[in-house]
């Protein structure tokens, strides 16, 4: 279900098998002036990431079927050509655990569920804050 | 803004489970309308799609529910719920994001389940109103400019 590569707009990859949190996620980040190369599930999203590591950041919902974030984020941190590219989480479970888990995955940042657009934008202005290969963008 | 507050009798059915509160409302509008976009012309196109899409998605998670009930199979029941919880608390549907927490975090029987089944689906018919008018609404102001 992944869209069409546009050329020399940065991409992001979104996993997350809500439609609605999908749609949401995928319209903010278009908003940004990003590329969304979006998945509806963790497995999907790794088919991807075999062959396609062309990304400046990626989200992930925590929870999802086949295959959960946080073993999407141990998959990447385990790929030399994917470590570089920052990971946001996204959850609506508040369990401390599940987060420090998360970041010692490798997870960049955490988002909990809800969230308000103006999160959302600010959290994602700081995830690509993190890439060391960062994309310069025009205003 | 127009906040509809559900009317529940906190004293009907005791003991089946802690109802949703009556003070909290069916749907918070000012949290789906932040989703609002002022720097487009489309300003309200998100928010309709948003509404478009959780109608939808609500009635395919109800199905999913009632196939986990209808063979107790409560992994598919809380993995519906948590889906449908984490979509109906973004968009600001805040009554049946309480009772997909229920149905996620306690201890299900059939009995219950069936129970926190009907209460989302009695919730959903005036989240769909709530949410039907808003969207005619913001067609209307659409169609206006």
């Amino acid at each position: 279900m992944f869209s069409m590569t546009k050329q020399n707009t940065p991409r992001i990859l979104i996993a997350d098998d809500d439609p609605v949190i999908r749609h949401l996620v995928t319209r903010l980040v278009e908003k940004s002036n990003y590329e969304a190369v979006v998945c509806a599930d963790g497995r999907e999203a790794i088919r991807v990431l075999q062959s396609d590591s062309n990304f400046c950041g990626a989200i992930f919902d925590m929870m999802m079927p086949h295959l959960e974030g946080l073993e999407l984020i141990k998959f990447m941190r385990t790929e030399k050509r994917l470590m570089r590219i920052p990971v946001l989480m996204i959850t609506s479970e508040s369990d401390l655990k599940l987060m420090a888990n998360s970041f010692s995955a490798g997870a960049t940042l955490f988002l909990p569920k809800p969230f308000t657009a103006d999160q959302f934008h600010s959290t994602f202005k700081l995830l690509l804050s993190t890439n060391s290969n960062k994309v310069v963008r025009n205003a | 803004m127009s906040i509809t507050q559900v009317d529940i009798d906190p004293k009907e059915e005791p003991g089946v489970y802690d109802r949703p509160s009556a003070v909290m409302p069916s749907v918070d509008l000012l949290v789906l309308g932040s989703f609002e976009d002022p720097d487009t012309t489309d300003a309200s196109g998100l928010v309709v799609e948003l509404i478009d899409l959780y109608l939808k998605e609500a009635t395919r998670v109800f199905e999913a529910m009632r196939q986990g009930i209808e063979t107790e199979d409560w992994s598919v029941v809380k993995r519906a719920a948590h889906s449908l919880r984490g979509s109906s608390g973004n968009l600001g549907v805040l009554q049946m994001a309480g009772i997909c927490d229920r149905m996620e975090h306690g201890e299900l029987s059939h009995t219950l389940a069936n129970q926190l089944l009907q209460d989302l689906e009695a919730e959903f018919v005036q989240v769909g109103h709530i949410l039907v008018a808003e969207r005619q609404r913001r067609c209307g102001a659409n169609t206006d400019r």
